[in-house]
């Protein structure tokens, strides 16, 4: 028997394509006399690229064959738009990694977002003086880490992928090294960071001695077959809340909130779309992998427990994003209430109706909800990050406030639209992806007689309409006296063109074809096991 | 007492233990490395869990996931101990008290 088989390598090989590109870069890093770090942000491109386009298209089992050889006949990796429906499953390192169609939507989601946030990098990290390649390398090891964390289907192969994603994430917070802000956002990040972390593990070690298992379809199949004596229901449950805890720090639901603000005001803004983007989806999706496979089977009380996180959620960021003058300490708090939009899809119940173990309209929703919100994120801190550069008063990064936002579209007219469209995008405004994602969440709600929730999120979104909407007003109306300051430009790089315009036009398009990616969500879902 | 005799509670009480004094470890000290510390005891009682069950249910995952576990400890370490000195050379002091730039 053989440790490694090829299976194995066709299950990971978006991730490995991520951590080979960092290699890359560290072997080139000490070994080319002349290197320069735009090889490092060319490196991670390429290697972000090429995985991105593996998990759109997929690999048919003839390239899969000129790649490994004979061993993978037969076999083949779908991607987003090819093959969701042919039920395809890759189960790797016996059974702690699962490619199925509903991780395959999540690598897609990651990948597609990473993308986009890594073209903003460069020019940012060169502002601070601080352009070196070890960046590069830990945006591709956290971009790794959550892909092996959506693909988990091992209790500790969920929090291997979490800590492989959030260490790197803790150095780059903290990687405006001079900077008093970003220096108390990574440890405030890493503090309260390994502190969930701990409540995740003591659930794995409960659930593993409730179970016997940690593998988590051998724990749903024990749970709903033969079930488990009461005793080690009391065991599971605790176990079970202690992991939604450890995860729901990443998901910043309400009662563990408490990083979420200063660490997205301290770092460096383009990490923060990172945190807000990137980590989001992927944490959204373990937990709704989780709620599926171990929580619903335990009925009632669970669910109360995230109906009424949800809804704390939802009126704790509203609230107080309300009061916020920061303009990231904002869209931090509104983060938080868009935690809560999602959460209200957790307690969708599975539905036999289909005969399918998923729900999988609420989980086609959910995907597309989560999607949309990370690409309006890294708009909108894409484009703050820009602003800070060009605001920025002896080589100091400074904080952008409303106050600052005055008079934008007309001293910087790209930026103000693109702030203005990702802002009105999480705001829920027609022709947006937002708008899409809140109509397609009420509508299974709705579907499913879940009125209370369905009424909490629209009374939320209408609040939520008042602080989006006042960037908007600071951008184009609320003129102070005809500052004559010279126009400046959006962002002062290629890539950052690129990335910037590209997210403009997914947001106003998506909503389009919105019919079509929900559709592939829901064909991804029917393929869970 | 023979160590196959433990009941498997005491083990189970002794982590809750552990794990409870990690937690007001990182509750009440103010010092960042104590409150590292005590995060590490709370990882290194969970291990002693791990191993319990996995004598228990007489197989070796629980075994397995303590290497990880430990693996991943040592990382959060070499991290961690690495922003203690970013820390200690912006604000010179490692008191999480006195470490507040930002309000709110």
């Amino acid at each position: 028997m053989s440790f490694f088989q090829v299976t194995d390598i066709i299950a990971i090989f978006p991730h490995l394509i991520l951590v080979s590109g960092a290699l890359i870069i560290l072997i080139l890093q000490i070994s080319l006399p002349r290197y320069r770090t735009e090889s490092a942000f060319i490196i991670s491109i390429i290697a972000v690229t090429i995985s991105t386009l593996i998990s759109i298209f997929g690999l048919s089992s003839e390239a899969l064959v000129s790649i490994f050889g004979q061993g993978a006949s037969g076999l083949t990796y779908s991607g987003f738009l090819i093959g969701f429906d042919k039920l395809s499953k890759i189960s790797a390192f016996s059974g702690h990694t699962i490619w199925n169609a509903y991780s395959g939507l999540y690598v897609f989601g990651i990948l597609s977002c990473l993308l986009l946030t890594l073209l903003f990098t460069p020019k940012i990290l060169k502002d601070i003086n601080l352009n070196l390649s070890e960046a590069y390398q830990m945006i591709l090891y956290t971009g790794a880490g959550l892909l092996f964390f959506v693909t988990a289907n091992n209790l500790i192969m969920i929090f291997i992928g979490l800590e492989l994603a959030s260490l790197p994430l803790f150095v780059l917070a903290a990687w405006d090294r001079k900077n008093k802000s970003a220096n108390e956002a990574g440890m405030k990040y890493f503090l309260l960071g390994v502190f969930s972390v701990a409540f995740l593990l003591l659930g794995s070690a409960l659930l593993y001695g409730a179970s016997g298992s940690m593998n988590l379809l051998d724990i749903n199949g024990l749970i709903e077959g033969t079930g488990i004596s009461t005793d080690m229901k009391r065991l599971y449950s605790a176990g079970l809340i202690l992991v939604l805890v450890g995860i729901g720090f990443k998901v910043a639901l309400f009662p563990f909130h408490g990083w979420v603000a200063d660490v997205y005001e301290g770092s460096l803004t383009i990490v923060t779309a990172f945190m807000a983007g990137l980590v989001k989806i992927a944490s959204v999706s373990v937990f709704y992998k989780l709620m599926i496979l171990l929580g619903k089977p335990m009925g009632e009380p669970i669910m109360l427990t995230i109906i009424i996180l949800s809804v704390l959620s939802m009126f704790y960021g509203n609230f107080t994003a309300l009061v916020q003058t920061n303009i990231k300490r904002m869209f931090a708090f509104s983060s938080i209430s868009h935690a809560g939009y999602m959460a209200a899809l957790f307690v969708i119940p599975n539905t036999s109706r289909t005969g399918y173990l998923i729900h999988a309209e609420a989980s086609g929703s959910l995907f597309f909800y989560a999607w949309g919100y990370a690409l309006g994120s890294i708009l909108v801190f894409g484009v703050i990050a820009y602003l800070e550069n060009i605001t920025k008063k002896n080589n100091d990064r400074v904080q952008i406030t409303f106050e600052d936002l005055k008079g934008l579209s007309k001293r910087n007219p790209i930026s103000a639209f693109l702030l203005s469209m990702g802002s009105l995008s999480f705001a829920g405004i027609p022709p947006l992806v937002g708008f899409y994602g809140k109509f397609y969440l009420l509508r299974v709600l709705f579907k499913e007689n879940e009125i209370f929730l369905a009424l909490m999120v629209t009374i939320n979104s209408l609040i939520g309409v008042y602080y989006y909407a006042r960037v908007v007003f600071n951008c184009y109306w609320d003129f102070e006296d005809e500052k004559s300051e010279e126009k400046s430009f959006a962002f002062k790089s290629v890539s950052a063109w690129i990335s910037g315009i590209s997210l403009g036009i997914l947001i106003l398009i998506i909503g389009i074809f919105s019919d079509f990616i929900v559709e592939r969500a829901m064909f991804a879902s029917l393929n869970f096991r | 007492m023979i160590i196959s005799e433990i009941p498997m509670s005491y083990v189970l009480i002794l982590t809750l233990l552990i794990f409870s004094i990690g937690i007001v470890g990182v509750l009440t000290r103010k010092n960042i490395i104590v409150i590292f510390m005590s995060v590490e005891l709370m990882l290194n009682s969970v291990n002693l869990l791990f191993v319990g069950y996995a004598r228990m249910w007489k197989n070796l995952e629980g075994e397995m996931a303590v290497f990880f576990v430990m693996a991943v400890a040592a990382a959060e370490a070499a991290v961690g101990l690495a922003l203690v000195i970013s820390i200690f050379r912006t604000f010179h002091t490692v008191d999480i008290t006195k470490i507040r730039e930002m309000k709110g």
